[in-house]
C-alpha cells in the first residue's frame, strides 16, 4: 500500500485531527443548520457535504506541500 | 428518574429543551469519560510500579499506546468542552445557533491544546541518534578536499558533537581544498550540501 504522505501533516497531528472532524463535523453541521431552523432534510445534507471538505483539505494541503518540498530540493546547481 | 433528569437536577435545569440534554449529557459524559481515563492512566502508572519494584520486571507502555490514550483524552475533552461552553453560551445567550457555534470552536480549542500536548510529548524523546538534518546551518573545516562534481569529507560539530561527514559542494564546478572553512546548505541522504564561507561571513562570526 502506498504512504500518500497525510500522516506528517501538522507535525503528524493530522490522522488524529482527521478521525475527530469526520466524527465530529457532520454532527457539528447538522446542529447548526438545525437550529438556524433550517429544514431536517437539508440539515442533513448539509452534514453530509461537510464531509469531502475534509478529504479536500487534505489534498490541498499535501499538494501544497509537495509542491513546496520539489521547489527546496533543486539544491545543488 | 433518568440519567437525562438527573443530570439536569444537578444543573438546575427544569424540563431541558433537545439542545440542553444534547449539551448537558456531552458535558456530563465528556467529563466521566476524561475523569475515568485520568484516573485509569494515573492508576496504571501507581500499578505498573509496584509490579516493577515487587517482581523486578518492566511494565512500561510503549509509546503507541500511550498516544492512543491521549488521542481518546482529547475526544472526551472536545466532548466534554462542546457540551459545559455550548450550555453556558446558550444559559447566557439564549440563542441556540451561537451555543452550537460557540460549543464547536471550544472543542476544537481543545483538542487543539491536546494535539500541542501529543507534539511537546513527541519532542521530548530522544533515541540518542545522529540526525544529519541537525548539521544545517553549521559551519566547519574540510577535512578531506571536496573535488569538483565529486565528495569529500567535513568535520562539522552535530548535535554538538564533532563529526567526520560525506559533503558536497553546493556548486558542482566548485573545489573546495583541505583546511577550507564551510558552511552546510542541506542534506540529501547522508550526504551534506556545503559551500565554502565567504570572507565577509567569517568577519562577523569572529565579531560574535
Amino acid at each position: 500500500m502506498f504512504d500518500d504522505g497525510s500522516d506528517e501533516l501538522f507535525g503528524g497531528i493530522w490522522p488524529f485531527m482527521k478521525r475527530a472532524l469526520v466524527f465530529f463535523l457532520p454532527i457539528w453541521v447538522f446542529l447548526i443548520c438545525w437550529t438556524a431552523d433550517l429544514h431536517i432534510f437539508i440539515s442533513a445534507i448539509a452534514a453530509g457535504l461537510s464531509l469531502p471538505l475534509i478529504q479536500i483539505f487534505e489534498k490541498m494541503k499535501l499538494k501544497h506541500q509537495i509542491e513546496s518540498e520539489s521547489d527546496s530540493d533543486n539544491v545543488i546547481k | 428518574m433518568s440519567i437525562v433528569d438527573w443530570v439536569s437536577d444537578i444543573v438546575g435545569i427544569s424540563a431541558p429543551s433537545t439542545l440542553e440534554i444534547i449539551f448537558l449529557m456531552s458535558g456530563f459524559l465528556g467529563t466521566a469519560f476524561f475523569l475515568i481515563l485520568m484516573t485509569m492512566m494515573m492508576l496504571g502508572d501507581i500499578v505498573g510500579g509496584v509490579f516493577d519494584s515487587v517482581f523486578d520486571t518492566d511494565f512500561t507502555m510503549d509509546s503507541d499506546l500511550s498516544f492512543e490514550l491521549f488521542s481518546i483524552q482529547g475526544l472526551a475533552a472536545a466532548v466534554m468542552m462542546f457540551g459545559w461552553v455550548g450550555m453556558f453560551t446558550l444559559e447566557a445567550t439564549d440563542t441556540e445557533v451561537y451555543a452550537v457555534i460557540v460549543g464547536g470552536f471550544s472543542a476544537a480549542a481543545s483538542m487543539y491544546g491536546v494535539g500541542l500536548m501529543l507534539k511537546g510529548i513527541k519532542n521530548l524523546e530522544s533515541d540518542g541518534t545522529m540526525k544529519h538534518e541537525d548539521a544545517v546551518g553549521e559551519r566547519g573545516q574540510v577535512y578531506s578536499r571536496i573535488r569538483a562534481n565529486e565528495s569529500g569529507e567535513v568535520q562539522v560539530a552535530v548535535d554538538g558533537t564533532l563529526r567526520t561527514l560525506t559533503a558536497r559542494a553546493k556548486d558542482k564546478a566548485l573545489h573546495i581544498s583541505t583546511g577550507e572553512f564551510i558552511k552546510v546548505i542541506d542534506v540529501i541522504g547522508n550526504t551534506l550540501v556545503v559551500e565554502p564561507l565567504s570572507d565577509g561571513e567569517e568577519l562577523v562570526d569572529e565579531e560574535e
